[in-house]
This record gives structure tokens, C-alpha cells and sequence, in this order.
């Protein structure tokens, strides 16, 4: 069953008469008790989508369909009540949502910060702040969560708490969406990832099973396989890896000779997808 | 949802926003209240010093003292606290509302709790209900210092009751235009400056247009006084008054009872007793309306996603 359906997005901002596409047409599904990874380059449009997703944005065209009985949870970047104990941060959200303060307590437990709750977020780490956020949209136990850069400004140890802090999620069954530049932490959450580029997708991609087959060779590449010529003497497929047996085989029995054959994962693809695109487009601050 | 299950909800959502709303503004609260006391021992000083002068003076000249004049006297020292105090707290009042309006807008969440809440004058009127708060316990504070200390040098009472509850009045009118500026301007530090700015001028147009504006009068149409302006050109003094909430300061001279033959410069109340209240109630309603207006068009989108 789909949890959240996207359809035909749109979205340009105009600053000073000087428009900027940020989304051109986004489309996809979220399917129930799946996580979801957005990723792309900085003004990709991906914060722009999760806020038009949550709410905080207005789309020019498309629609979109969330299937829930409760509010998103929402992952904010950074945001927080800065005037607020950690504690009271929780329980805000928890009064609004009529969530007992037992669970606030067992939150803060279970996530290894019931020493801070009395800490104000200017006096928490990074890291600590992303998961006073986190708790923040699970309190009142949403059945999608929705995250905007999880991973962004931490250091390793604090981002691979914060990785496994969402996988007790998805453990738990949540359907989430989360957008990030940081692969490496994403990759091993996500069900499905999305690239996205210039407000548009360039490609979905399945992590467990996509990769990418770099095949060293001589010889003559059948018609059908050409495509995938990257320079003279080298191919590179995408694919799932059940089909590289066939693909080798296919390539010997057409005298093709491989002296090298290589498999490279997900991080790639995103490096070929995205070369030359490290260019950002100015979308206004104030969004 | 019923109307009736809506309203509940509403309430207590509204409930729950105050009790964090003051949990998340007690810095600004108690500077406020801090400030209030210190500007408002210092001005109370001065005040009531300078009437026991006057009436040390007073008793030692006068060969039959009056009785009438030492009432009057006193009056004119309130009236003269309270125009002195209001000036000076407007510039304390102003930002630090525009703090509690925009604080939330900036860092988006005022729309993250929106998520949750979808019932918008419910956080809204939450932070109007702090702003009510804060002048009150502002004018409080002032009030007591103001009363204690005459008491103490003078011996004489000025409680005043009515002057306090317009002064009231007249601190939560400035907290809303702050509240206003804050609720328009969501970057804080901009929300802050021009709210300053907006004070200054309307400290500023309200004195000139007032002064000049009746020098220019009196030349043209040989007037001199206020009373006689009023007279002549009944409709322009009220759209003046009106206009500046500053001016409404000048109601003050009727509600303390400064009888309205007096032809003190600052007598402009224009619509006697009710009619200047109407125009208090006015403003009030004016200021949350175009801040409710803004506020509702800014988080209006939250609705539009189907669930």
C-alpha cells in the first residue's frame, strides 16, 4: 500500500523578477513501512520537496497524497525551541498530540539522553540536537517520518548514532523519507534511493541490489550493448546483480575478451551522475 | 469535529500554548519586569521629589493653601509619571514583543507546532494572551514603585486606579505594534530594528504633527489653545489622535479627572470618557486583526496537504 504518493511537482521561487526552477515535475511513491532516501547535490530541490511534503511550502502544480490518520513526523534541520529544556521540547509536542509524559521519559531513556533533559539546545552538541529532533517527531508515533539532511554538520561516531537511532525506526516498521547528500550513511537505511538534480529525478535505484558492472575488455560489443561504451576498452552497466553472470556470459560467447571485471556499489553511480555538478543554484535563504 | 468538540480542543490547545509560551519567554518576562522596576523607581523618584519642592514651596508661600490646588498638583505630577514612563518603556516594550512575535516565525517553529495544531488562533491568541501579560505586569510594577515611593517621600497616596488601567491599555497597544512588526518581519534582528524605527516614529510624527500643526493653526486661524482647535476642527484633532496611539496617552488627562477647562497643552481627549475607551478597544482590535491576518496568510498552507 502506498503511504505517500507524489505526483508532478512543481515549484519555482522568484526573487527580484529573477525566477528559479527548484522542482520541475517530481514524482514518486512511498510505499507502507518503506524507507525512502532523497539525495542529490545542494539545491537539488530536496528540501524544497520535504517542505512542500510536510506542509511549509506551497506548490505551484501537482498534488500529493499522504495516507494517515496522524501528523507527519517532521525532522527539521536544525530547528528547535532554543528557550526550552530538552525535556520541555518533548513535552510541548507531546501536550499537543495527548502523549503521555511516561513516554517522554522513556524516549529520552531509551536514546541515551535522560542525563541532558534539563539542557537547553544551545548548551546540547549537534548531535545531540538532531536527536532531541528525532524524538520530537516520534513522540506522538507517527506512521511516516519525514527527515531533511539527518547526517548534515556531524562528525562519524555522531552520525552513525544518528543512523542507527532512524534503523530502530525502521525496525519498528515507520515509513520514512529522508533527504541527504550523505550516501554513505544513507545507503545502508534506505530501501530506495531517489537522485535528484536541477528540481528533477534522475533515477531510482534499489541499494541491495544496484550496481554497477565495469568490465575491462577487447573486442567487438554487440550492437544491443553499445550504449553502455564509456570510453574505448570500457563498459559500465547498471544493474542488479543477478544479471552479471548472463551479462559476462553473453559478452564471452560474442568473443568479446574481459581481463578485467569490476563491481562498484551505489556511491558510483552517484559520482558519475553527479560530475560536474557541484554548481548551486541560488535558492533564497528565506525559503 | 462538532463545533463544540472544536472549541474544546481549541481551548486546550490554546492552554497548552500559554503554558509554554511562558516557559519558552521567561528571559523577555523577566527583563521586562526587571527594567520595569529600575526606569520606573528612577522616574518615580524624580517625580516625587520634585512635587515635595513644590509643595514645601507651597505650604511656606501660601497664606490659605488650598486644598483644590494640592489635588491638582498631585494629578499633574501622575499624568507627568505616566507620559514620562510610557516613553521611556515603548522602547523596551517594542522590541522585545517583536522578540516573542518573531522569534518562532524565524526558525519556522511556529509551523512545525501547526503540524500538530492545526486550529491557528489558538497559537496565535497563546502569544497575544504573553504580550496582555507582560504590559500588565510591566504597568504593575511601575504602578506599585511609582505609589510606594511617593507615599514614602510625599505621605500622600496616588494609586489612581483608572490611570494604571490606561496606562495598561496603553503598554499593550505598544506591545502589539511590536507584536505586529514582529509577526510581519519573521528574521528577528530585522523585526527588532524596524520596530524600533516604527516607535521612534511615531514618537516623532505624533509630537511634530501635534506642535507644529497647531503653531501653523494658531497663525492661520488665530487659535491658541487646544480646546479652541478642537472647536474649529473637530474631525482633523480625532483623526490626528486616532491616528497616533501615542496621542491616546493624552486620554489620560480625563480618566485621572483633570477637569477639561484647565487649558493644559496635552488636554486633547476628544470623545469623552467612553468614546476615547471605544477608541482604545479600536486599536487593540486593529492590531491583533492585521497581525492575525498576516500570521493565518503565512501558515495558511498547512491544510492544503490531503492526509
Amino acid at each position: 500500500m502506498k503511504a505517500l504518493e507524489v505526483r508532478k511537482i512543481k515549484k519555482t521561487y522568484s526573487k527580484w523578477r529573477h525566477p528559479v526552477r527548484a522542482l520541475d515535475g517530481v514524482s514518486f511513491d512511498v510505499e507502507d513501512g518503506i524507507t525512502v532516501g532523497l539525495v542529490g547535490p545542494n539545491g537539488a530541490g530536496k528540501s524544497t520537496l520535504i517542505k512542500i511534503i510536510v506542509g511549509f511550502l506551497k506548490k505551484d502544480e501537482g498534488e500529493i497524497n499522504i495516507k494517515t490518520s496522524k501528523p507527519l513526523g517532521y525532522v527539521q534541520e536544525y530547528p528547535t525551541f532554543f528557550d526550552m529544556s530538552m525535556e520541555n521540547n518533548l513535552k510541548y509536542i507531546g501536550d499537543l498530540t495527548g502523549t503521555s509524559f511516561d513516554k517522554v521519559e522513556r524516549l529520552l531513556k531509551k536514546f541515551g539522553l535522560w542525563d541532558r533533559k534539563s539542557a537547553v539546545p544551545s548548551q546540547l552538541s549537534k548531535g545531540q540536537t538532531k536527536r532531541l529532533a528525532i524524538l520530537r517527531s516520534i513522540i506522538h508515533d507517527p506512521d511516516i517520518l519525514v527527515m531533511d539532511e539527518p547526517f548534515s554538520g556531524l562528525d562519524p561516531s555522531m552520525a552513525i548514532d544518528i543512523r542507527n537511532m532512524i534503523q530502530q525506526l525502521k525496525d519498528e516498521g515507520k515509513t520514512m523519507l529522508i533527504s541527504s547528500h550523505n550516501l554513505l550513511y544513507l545507503t545502508p537505511i534506505c530501501d530506495r534511493v531517489i537522485f535528484m538534480s536541477d528540481g528533477r529525478i534522475l533515477g531510482e535505484y534499489t541499494p541491495k541490489n544496484t550496481i554497477n558492472l565495469r568490465v575491462e575488455y577487447i573486442g567487438n560489443i554487440p550492437d544491443e550493448m553499445k550504449n553502455y561504451i564509456e570510453r574505448d576498452g570500457l563498459m559500465v552497466i547498471e544493474v542488479s546483480k543477478e544479471k552479471v553472470p548472463e551479462i559476462i556470459r553473453k559478452l564471452v560467447n560474442e568473443g568479446v575478451e574481459i581481463y578485467q571485471a569490476k563491481i562498484e556499489g551505489l556511491d558510483t553511480i552517484y559520482e558519475r551522475l553527479y560530475a560536474g555538478d557541484s554548481h548551486e543554484k541560488q535558492i533564497p535563504n528565506s525559503y | 469535529m462538532s463545533d463544540y468538540t472544536l472549541g474544546i480542543a481549541m481551548k486546550n490547545k490554546f492552554l497548552i500554548h500559554i503554558k509554554y509560551g511562558f516557559i519558552a519567554h521567561n528571559y523577555q518576562i523577566l527583563i521586562i519586569s526587571v527594567l520595569s522596576f529600575f526606569i520606573g523607581f528612577i522616574v518615580a523618584y524624580d517625580n516625587s521629589i520634585n512635587f515635595h519642592n513644590w509643595y514645601v514651596w507651597y505650604m511656606a508661600n501660601s497664606k490659605y493653601p488650598s486644598q483644590s490646588q494640592i489635588t491638582l498638583m498631585k494629578v499633574e505630577n501622575v499624568y507627568d509619571f505616566w507620559r514620562n514612563i510610557v516613553s521611556y518603556m515603548a522602547f523596551l516594550l517594542v522590541p522585545i514583543s517583536s522578540i516573542i512575535m518573531s522569534q518562532y516565525e524565524e526558525n519556522q517553529m511556529n509551523h512545525y507546532l501547526l503540524l500538530y495544531d492545526q486550529t491557528r488562533p489558538s497559537l496565535y491568541l497563546s502569544r497575544i494572551f504573553i504580550l496582555l501579560f507582560m504590559s500588565f505586569l510591566a504597568s504593575s510594577i511601575v504602578w506599585l514603585t511609582y505609589g510606594v515611593l511617593f507615599n514614602y517621600i510625599n505621605g500622600f497616596s496616588v494609586w489612581y486606579p483608572a490611570a494604571f488601567f490606561a496606562v495598561f491599555m496603553i503598554y499593550f497597544i505598544i506591545s502589539l505594534i511590536g507584536g505586529c512588526v514582529g509577526t510581519i518581519f519573521k528574521k528577528r534582528m530585522w523585526s527588532i530594528v524596524i520596530s524600533i524605527f516604527v516607535i521612534i516614529f511615531l514618537f516623532t510624527m505624533g509630537s511634530n504633527a501635534y506642535y507644529h500643526g497647531l503653531n501653523i493653526v494658531s497663525k492661520m486661524h488665530n487659535i491658541h489653545t487646544v480646546a479652541e482647535f478642537r472647536n474649529a476642527f473637530p474631525t482633523t484633532l480625532k483623526i490626528i489622535t486616532f491616528l497616533s496611539p501615542l496621542s491616546l496617552m493624552e486620554i489620560l488627562n480625563l480618566i485621572l479627572g483633570i477637569p477639561q477647562t484647565v487649558d493644559v497643552p496635552n488636554n486633547i481627549s476628544i470623545l469623552g470618557y467612553w468614546g476615547d475607551v471605544y477608541l482604545f478597544v479600536l486599536w487593540i482590535t486593529l492590531l491583533i486583526v492585521i497581525g492575525y491576518a498576516i500570521f493565518a496568510y503565512r501558515h495558511g498552507i498547512v491544510k492544503g496537504v490531503k492526509s
